[in-house]
């Protein structure tokens, strides 16, 4: 049986004051792993983070439930900051552009660039 | 443990020597436990074989008409409900008897010759562990007459939220329509709904609650009787003012951005997908509105080639202001039209590999001589071989309907 929430692989960097590096290195965030994503989410972005940039490089498929973690992190953070995507996989970006989640979430190639955004 | 007098467990012994029977019932005169002896194994195993309330059975090894092991396998193989203890009283010591003794099905050995402290310790932590033994199973027992309930009552919710879901096939004027609805568990968070809304306009949902199981399911189950109940939300999208002039239905996002607007109450990560469409059925002008539900497939019967369509938008319960975009298409007479959850694209076989739109697409169009209600089958059918023995991770649910002009 899994269990969820111990042995799932998600760890996190700050950046800068106001930046936190979010990896996620399971390669679902679906059913079983957005819960431990939420909560793992909720225990590590205190409310002074600003920008919270997720790098999605290893998830090869996100499903409904995997969005419903991402949207209901971006309610948590409301409205003092961002969630911004890095190394998204063509699979999750079709879900991102299907359901217009890509207007609320911003994408970039890299840590460099959306850490270039966070400044702004 | 303390055993209270009605849960007294019953100990059989079996020693053909009347001295070892005496010796016994002396060591175990306070234990709280009955006592039946006997001085034969076959005697003891006909007694089991009427009793199948002993708790405990012990016997000894070297007896003249039927040794210890042999009584052992024999009890062993008249495979009770009950587990039961089985101690082998012996002198024989070497490796090879106890290894034989376990091998039959011995729980523990009783030295001869007896020493009574032995023996009294020993037999009270058997019976200490018959009932806990017993306390586990009855627990057991217990955990699997809740789940059947539970089972029960899914399926009685199943029964109930297949009461709101209109027929699964419709013909009527010019429309041919069929719908499969799998649940992936018994109640699933899938739902659809479809309806004549004026003489000439005929409209249709479908919704996929993110998540499965019991919580997407009640939400779904919900949704299906608010949207019954308000006639598929036609009211706020058709225009009826003017006498004598025929209804007029308005831009069908209407009926989305108003869904949405009621569905914001809920708690914050529910939220869901959903299609709504309706279709001209004098013109075959299709307009929708596709709220982060997978794209539409158009089959061209002029052609025989099946197209996705649709931008996409925004899910449904997520934002309250969110814009809801009306989309259109023509449909051509026999032209076929389908609308799916992701349960479909998203089935993956063993290598991980997903089912995929394209190949739904292709499906569909090797089967345009199927009836829809065939075809529906076939790509169920499929999917499922798709992801081999591994369980359905999703609901599934795909209407189709054909036009005929």
């Amino acid at each position: 049986m899994d269990r969820v929430g111990i042995d799932m692989n998600f760890s996190n960097e700050k950046i800068n004051s106001n930046t936190l590096l979010i990896t996620v290195s399971e390669d679902r965030l679906d059913s079983r792993s957005a819960p431990a994503f939420k909560e793992y989410f909720t225990k590590t972005v205190s409310k002074e983070m600003q920008k919270i940039v997720l790098d999605l490089a290893c998830v090869r498929f996100m499903d409904s439930s995997g969005l419903g973690a991402l949207i209901s992190s971006l309610k948590f953070i409301n409205n003092q900051g961002a969630i911004i995507l890095i190394g998204i996989q063509p699979n999750v970006e079709g879900l991102m552009t299907l359901t217009r989640m890509d207007r609320l979430f911003p994408q970039y190639e890299n840590l460099e660039q959306a850490v270039a955004m966070a400044v702004e | 443990m303390t055993l209270t007098p009605q849960n007294k467990v019953k100990i059989v012994l079996v020693d053909d020597e009347l001295i070892v029977r005496h010796q016994l019932k002396i060591i175990l005169k306070g234990i709280n436990a009955d006592l039946i002896f006997f001085a034969s194994a076959q005697e003891a195993l006909n007694y089991l074989l009427e009793n199948n309330d002993v708790a405990m059975l012990v016997t000894d090894w070297l007896m003249p008409d039927m040794d210890g092991p042999e009584l052992i396998t024999k009890v062993r193989a008249l495979a009770q409900h009950k587990y039961l203890y089985i101690m082998l009283l012996t002198n024989l010591r070497e490796k090879e008897s106890l290894v034989l003794g376990i091998e039959v099905g011995a729980d523990d050995f009783l030295h001869k010759p007896i020493v009574p402290e032995e023996i009294f310790a020993k037999i009270s932590a058997g019976i200490r562990l018959q009932a806990l033994k017993n306390e586990l199973k009855e627990r057991n027992e217990r955990l699997s007459e809740a789940l059947t309930h539970i089972k029960e009552d899914l399926q009685a919710a199943a029964q109930l939220n297949a009461t709101i879901l209109p027929k699964d096939s419709l013909a009527v004027d010019s429309i041919k329509m069929s719908v499969l609805h799998e649940p992936c568990e018994y109640v699933g968070g899938d739902l659809y709904g479809y309806k004549k809304i004026t003489n000439d306009s005929f409209a249709f949902f479908q919704i996929d609650v993110a998540g499965h199981g019991i919580p997407s399911a009640l939400l779904s189950f919900s949704l299906g009787h608010e949207l019954s109940k308000a006639q598929l939300f036609s009211d706020t999208i058709i225009e009826c003012d003017l006498v004598g002039i025929k209804p007029q239905v308005l831009n069908v996002e209407r009926a989305v951005t108003a869904i949405n607007k009621n569905s914001f109450h809920i708690s914050s990560d529910m939220y869901f997908t959903m299609t709504y469409g309706v279709l001209n059925v004098e013109t075959g002008l299709l307009k929708y509105c596709q709220a982060g539900h997978p794209p539409l497939i158009l089959f061209s019967d002029e052609t025989g080639e099946a197209e996705t369509h649709g931008e996409g938008g925004f899910p449904v319960g997520i934002m309250i202001d969110a814009d809801y975009e009306e989309q259109e298409l023509y449909m051509q007479k026999n032209d076929r039209l389908f609308v799916f959850s992701d349960g479909i694209p998203e089935a993956e076989n063993q290598q991980g590999e997903f089912f995929g739109e394209v190949r739904l697409c292709r499906l569909i169009e090797e089967g345009k001589e199927l009836t829809i209600k065939d075809l529906l089958n076939r790509i169920y059918q499929q999917v499922l071989d798709w992801s081999e023995d591994k369980k359905l991770g999703d609901d599934i649910t795909i209407i189709g309907f054909q036009w005929t002009g």
